[in-house]
């Protein structure tokens, strides 16, 4: 939906009412097109380290604000403006933040972590970049911010050959968007998604129903595979034998699960949350404790699993979780002993917490 | 034909329901309490559950009592029981009768548990005992210790528990030993259970329990030494109609309490 009175500049570009997520497609292309074209200039502005710096300095016009503020230490406003100005002559960029006959604003940055958000004369875009690769970031926001100050200038990139860039003649108008082809040769605009999520962590298991809860620890290994929302998710847990008590027979147990399932994503700005529905077949290993002729029998347990999990929303490498499980078990073995005879069932539920770390790779 | 696709379904299918059949509704035997067991399910009489013990065997005297497995009465859910038949009690002083014997080798304590049926009513002149414990003295001799024996009292039939070191018949639990006793049916298999633990202070002890109901409860000296015996025995003195018969079955000695419900096999 396009604003009402918005101008065909803003709606090209889907600017709406308020804050517009960028997440990768899109939009992004665009300005990763418009990206490349200024690459140019940003390469040549490098060797010559004429990069310029905020504040009066930079704008030449003493006594006035830096034109790019914000808390931000990922992108650096410096690191923006240095960026800006191989894009967009130097004079232009002033004169359009000051504006005609209106007060000398600035563009404003905010890191927020796994994003950030550019805003340039009351144009705010919110960007994820969960790899926060400040320099791409810079780039990202100058681009942002080119298109709104002076997109004629970026497409005119002759005049900023050889940075600083030369003063145009007079500012330009908003000018259409580029054209189509330029989206279409785009690179991504952030990398992909990891392929693989490996996770890893202790976890503690207590199964409900036997007389003393046996509290199991133990580690977690989980895998996800693909990209998507909804990857297939193989897991196991290793877990250290417990006691517990059956009917009177006191039992060392010992199990460990397998479950294979599904898993979907809820993807987040700080946190992706996860749920996932499996199938588990554990193998469970009793053994009487204190019986005059202990046996230590093995048996398989067949169920389904559920659990709920967050992940820090990051692109790659390591990053915490935090997950709870449950397996139901319909039908879970029996314990027999003589001369108790049945001494009950092992549970029907077991609980699980596991607190860890994921390996996007 | 059929499709790639379809079959690859029904083969995890199939993978399941295997899982599944093979994963539910398993029994996990974990062991067992039970040391020794008697069930006399082999059907024969050369009773190698006692015989294969050490210290174990059977034994009947005189010529006219007998020892057979018998399918006349058994203890569901067995096929068998023993049917021990003793003849000639008039004056039985020498203690003649048919006996299962375990002489030695067992725990210092244990819960010692036998099945018992009485095909109809027997008047007991002076005693008929079922279940004995035996010692040793400090010189190593065998030496009497409790005799569990049926009596008559309020027209049935009941238990006494004689101790012989005192010549007298062991407190019930809640009376004394005057009282009449619990009532012992015939005709119905009823249990008897024994815990006896040997010691010569007072932490020794010997508890009985009838059909899961304690009637003796004797805390103090059992026996000197580490040696104790357990009979399951048909003695008797003086007991009319003779022969006087009594079914023995499902005969176990254990770690832990058997009770009415127990079982002793799987």
């Amino acid at each position: 939906m396009v604003r009402r009175n918005s101008t065909d500049h803003e709606a090209a570009f889907g600017y709406r009412l308020g804050v517009r997520v960028c997440r990768y497609q899109g939009q992004c292309i665009i300005a990763a097109a418009l990206l490349a074209i200024g690459g140019r200039a940003y390469a040549a502005d490098d060797a010559q380290g004429t990069g310029g710096t905020p504040a009066s300095e930079s704008n030449g016009v003493p006594g006035l604000p830096d034109p790019v503020v914000g808390a931000s230490l990922c992108p650096l406003p410096d690191a923006i403006w240095q960026e800006l100005v191989t894009l967009v002559p130097r004079e232009h960029l002033i004169s359009r933040l000051r504006g005609p006959g209106k007060a000398y604003t600035s563009i404003q940055v905010d890191d927020l972590g796994a994003m950030f958000r550019v805003s340039v004369l009351d144009k705010v875009r919110e960007y994820r970049e969960e790899a926060r690769e400040c320099a791409y970031r810079a780039k990202l926001a100058a681009l942002f911010a080119a298109l709104i100050i002076d997109p004629a200038a970026l497409l005119s990139g002759a005049l900023c050959e050889q940075p600083p860039c030369l003063p145009a003649p007079a500012p330009s108008p908003p000018v259409a968007p580029p054209p189509a082809q330029v989206e279409t040769k785009a690179r991504p605009a952030l990398p992909p998604r990891p392929l693989v999520h490996l996770e890893l962590g202790p976890t503690l298991v207590v199964g409900l129903g036997a007389e003393d809860r046996a509290a199991h620890w133990g580690g977690v290994l989980r895998l996800t595979l693909g990209r998507g929302r909804v990857v297939p998710v193989l897991g196991t847990a290793g877990l250290w034998p417990a006691e517990t008590s059956l009917g009177g027979v006191r039992l060392r147990q010992w199990r460990l699960p397998v479950d294979l399932g599904v898993r979907a994503t809820l993807p987040g700005s700080w946190i992706d949350f996860y749920g996932e529905l499996s199938f588990v077949l554990a193998l469970l290993s009793e053994r009487a404790l204190d019986l005059a002729a202990p046996r230590s029998p093995m048996g398989v347990e067949l169920g389904g699993r559920v659990g709920l999990g967050a992940r820090l929303a990051r692109r790659a490498g390591l990053a915490p979780f935090v997950s709870l499980q449950a397996e139901f078990l319909p039908d879970p073995p029996s314990v027999f002993a003589l001369p108790e005879g049945l001494a009950g069932r092992t549970p029907y539920v077991w609980m699980g917490a596991c607190v860890g770390v994921s390996w996007g790779i | 034909m059929m499709r790639p696709n379809a079959t690859s379904k029904r083969s995890w299918l199939a993978v399941w329901c295997l899982a599944l059949a093979s994963g539910c509704g398993q029994d996990l035997n974990v062991g067992s309490d039970v040391l020794f067991t008697s069930r006399f399910e082999y059907g024969g009489s050369s009773f190698p559950e006692w015989r294969s013990v050490g210290g174990g065997a059977n034994a009947y005297t005189p010529a006219g009592d007998t020892i057979e497995v018998s399918s006349d009465e058994f203890h569901p859910p067995g096929k068998f029981a023993a049917k021990l038949t003793v003849t000639g009690t008039a004056g039985n002083t020498a203690g003649n009768g048919a006996s299962f014997v375990l002489n030695g080798g067992l725990p210092s304590q244990a819960y010692y548990s036998s099945w018992y049926y009485l095909p109809s009513y027997v008047t007991v002149g002076l005693y008929w005992v079922i279940m004995k414990f035996r010692m040793s003295d400090l010189a190593g001799n065998p030496a009497e210790l409790f005799d569990v024996n049926l009596k008559n009292a309020n027209g049935g039939m009941s238990l006494r528990v004689w101790d012989h070191q005192t010549g007298t018949d062991l407190p019930l639990v809640g009376t004394d030993a005057s009282t009449d006793g619990p009532n012992i049916p015939v005709e119905e298999w009823f249990q008897l259970e024994a815990f006896y633990r040997d010691a010569f202070d007072n932490s020794g002890r010997f508890t009985l329990w009838l059909d899961g109901q304690k009637i003796v409860d004797y805390p103090g000296a059992t026996g000197p030494t580490p040696w104790v015996a357990w009979d399951v025995v048909s003695v008797g003195d003086n007991l009319t109609p003779e022969p006087a018969i009594l079914y023995v079955d499902d005969c176990a000695i254990s770690k832990s309490r058997v009770g009415p419900t127990g079982l002793i096999a799987k």
